[in-house]
């Protein structure tokens, strides 16, 4: 029996460069930098500090202003992206029989750090008759994946994981893997973070070395600058058949996908080279990474270990890195390179132009490059967990 | 033909102590761990009780010291239950070096690291931070407890974590279990570790969903739960792998389901429908007959939203089978250890299997008038069981199901 191949049908997603996936494509890329000062009421690293937050959602189109005025900003943008992929795939969630097998998983890093800083301060200040039980369920992770899966009466698998930086990519490899066991025939899934002032007085300690550099660095040992982001960015997942069936048109396959841990690039090349080992190319159209400019450590591994990949003299592809333009957007950025990397296999240009490093053993290439052509995505965490996956263009 | 997946292996740290047979001869004995809380101040909340791990276990320099001196409590006893587990199956760190990343882990918690960033969020509304938190970053991140277990005992193969609030635990047997059945890894180290956090007392009490006195799950006079803490592991393991290395198996792992009710942040599904579709798909994936089915360790938290929306939704799966369908929960007597919740139970409900006894629902007085299903109340009760569910329902609609049957 063949195994059963996942195909990508649609996006939904929010950031700093837009609240949905066609205002991101066509944000200009001289506005490269869409960042805003880091706030003044809450504690800067410094005067040179940015954060990418996203503008107000608009909402009215999936929530009720009753609802609007109620839900926390974290549970709208999450019924924002999910509606976007929705309508991208032309699924219609009031399709019954689809709305009973349709399911959602998101992955997450820190998103009740908000509804902490909400429902907890009266607890903490023992101030208990402050305390509002309406704030209490932002505490769960899962509240977002909840609260879309209310909107849209989405009943199927259900899962929030949290993995740091690569949840976004652990909840899109979970949902392709429900797939491919024959649980369901289609999927929502991807990453969402938000920001708030506690993740800020967090992102102090968390981002330290990084907050104050002027301009992102990418392969190489000094430190860059880190921007803390908020974003939202889900894809629609189909068993292949099913997304031909009733005629949508997938952008692109999930092909390999591995995940697990590795502490030095020794180990994660290793890992990296077997995944990429098991493609039927050696022609890779383009690479995603999940360094967001800081050099940290986790990003070190990631570059020495891609640059045992693809160090030949003739041949070496671009390589994206959109947390430069987005910010540090944690479970969301994993799930954003998904996302960004099926869009370009689709024949579209990409969200912004590839890394171009010098001095680098990963060259520059162009991407109108011969034969098939294949997408590979990294990522990585501060803790050692590692996401590879391998995209094919959905002609393939 | 796929595979089967085998138990081989489980820890258990409860609020009875340390250990998997202090739990197990505690829940058959139909003891309760619910006393007041130690752990903070909870005078001032309308109940103070909770299910603690005993101090003894606690405050032991000796044992953090084994786990490695984890910054953070759900995480220390994770790494006590996950030892004894992996011990129960025979498995040292050699062998999980030689599987390399054949072996996973998959972790299942809710508030892990949340007394940190109770401190955390202290100095924060102190104004009181100076650019440096108050303990150290990564403590403040759920994902810690699965790193620290990943480095601790050299488990490099898929490693992730599952927080679906007090679902959290089932979904993460669910995913162990698709690791294996796709081939990923031969063996899953599965479970997880949860504590009591003031802040989650505080919010369930906010809800009025603590009880005043004790649990009585499925009681007309229920008055809601106490919070409990704890931790547990259970090796999941491909019959294949098991059967070459002579590992004792303690049950097949047969079927997951899980469903979103899609109605409520909070609230569970008025009519069951929501839960019934994860124990519906649970059954499917087991391709189990309702008749075949002899147990469910109920998630059972003696609210009435929950006790009212599980048993309509187990009535409507088993139809003319629910008056012989076995019932009980062991919330009873070690309080909702929350994110741990499904892995404790999934210990339970597989040494139900394995033992021939049910443990019961402690403080049982009165049957509601809608319930036809065989509570098992008061004194454990033995009985050979072919096959038992696990259910966990969780905030945000999140519902899991879990199908272990005897061994093949």
């Amino acid at each position: 029996m063949r195994p059963i191949e996942v195909a990508i049908t649609g996006i939904g997603a929010l950031c700093n460069l837009g609240n949905d996936w066609q205002q991101i494509v066509a944000s200009p890329a001289e506005d490269s930098k869409n960042f805003v000062p880091w706030p003044e009421s809450s504690e800067r690293p410094s005067e040179k500090a940015w954060i990418a937050p996203i503008a107000a959602p608009s909402a009215e189109k999936y929530l009720p202003q009753r609802q609007l005025r109620a839900l926390d900003r974290f549970l709208i943008m999450s019924v924002c992206a999910v509606g976007q992929a929705l309508e991208f795939a032309k699924l219609d969630p009031s399709d019954t029989s689809k709305k009973e097998e349709l399911g959602l998983i998101f992955g997450t890093s820190r998103p009740e750090f908000g509804g902490f800083q909400r429902f907890a301060s009266p607890v903490l200040e023992k101030q208990l008759q402050k305390i509002n039980p309406g704030h209490f369920p932002l505490l769960a992770r899962n509240a977002a994946a909840g609260q879309a899966a209310i909107t849209f009466g989405l009943k199927g698998y259900s899962n929030t994981l949290a993995v740091n930086h690569v949840s976004g990519i652990h909840a899109i490899m979970r949902a392709a893997d429900l797939i491919r066991l024959g649980r369901c025939r289609s999927m929502l899934a991807g990453g969402v973070e938000c920001l708030s002032r506690l993740s800020l007085g967090h992102s102090l300690s968390y981002y330290k070395n990084h907050l104050d550099q002027t301009d992102p660095r990418f392969l190489g040992n000094q430190p860059g600058l880190v921007v803390p982001a908020e974003g939202v960015c889900v894809v629609v997942l189909e068993e292949l058949n099913h997304a031909l069936e009733r005629g949508a048109q997938p952008l692109a396959l999930i092909k390999e996908q591995e995940f697990g841990r590795s502490l030095d690039s020794g180990s994660y090349a290793k890992c990296c080279q077997q995944v990429w080992s098991r493609q039927e190319t050696n022609r890779c159209a383009w690479v995603s990474i999940s360094a967001s400019g800081g050099n940290m450590p986790h990003d070190q591994i990631e570059s020495e270990a891609l640059a045992t990949l693809w160090n030949g003299p003739d041949y070496a592809p671009p390589i994206s890195a959109l947390k430069a333009w987005t910010g540090e957007t944690e479970a969301a950025g994993s799930a954003f390179q998904v996302a960004e990397s099926a869009w370009v296999l689709a024949g579209h240009s990409p969200l912004r132009p590839p890394l171009r490093p010098q001095g680098s053993r990963l060259k520059e290439a162009s991407l109108q490059q011969s034969g098939p052509s294949w997408s590979f995505l990294s990522s990585r965490d501060p803790f050692g967990n590692h996401a590879l996956m391998t995209l094919a263009p959905a002609s393939n | 033909m796929r595979s089967p997946v085998v138990v081989t292996g489980m820890g258990v740290v409860s609020p009875f102590g340390l250990g998997r047979n202090t739990f197990w001869e505690n829940l058959i004995q139909g003891r309760s761990a619910i006393r007041p809380i130690e752990v903070f101040d909870a005078a001032a909340y309308k109940s103070s009780l909770g299910a603690e791990i005993p101090s003894g276990i606690r405050n032991n320099l000796s044992l953090r010291n084994q786990a490695g001196s984890p910054e953070e409590d759900a995480t220390f006893y994770a790494y006590l239950a996950a030892e004894e587990a992996l011990s129960d199956a025979g498995l040292g760190k050699s062998e999980l070096e030689n599987l390399g990343a054949q072996a996973g882990l998959m972790v299942g918690t809710l508030c892990s690291s949340s007394r940190n960033y109770e401190i955390l969020g202290r100095k924060y509304f102190q104004g009181d931070l100076n650019g440096q938190t108050p303990v150290s970053v990564a403590p403040t991140l759920v994902a810690y407890q699965l790193a620290h277990l990943a480095d601790r005992l050299g488990i490099s193969g898929p490693a992730s974590l599952s927080s679906t609030a007090c679902a959290s635990g089932t979904d993460a047997l669910g995913f162990a279990l698709d690791l294996i059945r796709l081939g990923r890894c031969e063996l899953v180290l599965v479970g997880g570790g949860d504590i009591i956090s003031e802040v989650i007392h505080a919010g369930f009490n906010s809800v009025f969903s603590i009880t005043q006195d004790c649990l009585r799950p499925f009681d007309k006079n229920r008055s809601g739960f106490a919070i409990g803490e704890g931790a547990a592991f259970l090796v999941f393991e491909s019959y294949r792998s098991a059967k070459a290395r002579g590992a004792n198996i303690y049950a097949e792992v047969a079927g997951y389901g899980s469903s979103n009710s899609a109605s409520h942040l909070t609230a569970t599904s008025k009519d069951g429908s929501g839960e019934a579709r994860a124990i519906f798909r649970a059954l499917a994936d087991a391709d189990c007959l309702k008749e075949q089915v002899d147990y469910v360790n109920a998630h059972g938290t003696a609210t009435i939203h929950n006790d009212r929306s599980e048993t309509l939704a187990l009535q409507s799966v088993f139809e003319a089978h629910s008056p012989h369908l076995a019932v009980s929960s062991i919330k009873s007597m070690i309080g909702h250890c929350m994110g741990a919740a499904g892995a404790l139970e999934a210990v339970a409900t597989v040494l139900s299997i394995h033992q021939g006894v049910i443990p019961p629902t402690i403080n049982f007085q009165e049957r509601e008038d809608y319930c036809k299903l065989d509570l098992v109340t008061n004194d454990a009760r033995k009985m050979q069981v072919r096959s038992a569910l696990s259910n966990s329902f969780g905030f945000a609609g999140n519902n899991a199901s879990i199908l272990f049957t005897q061994p093949q």
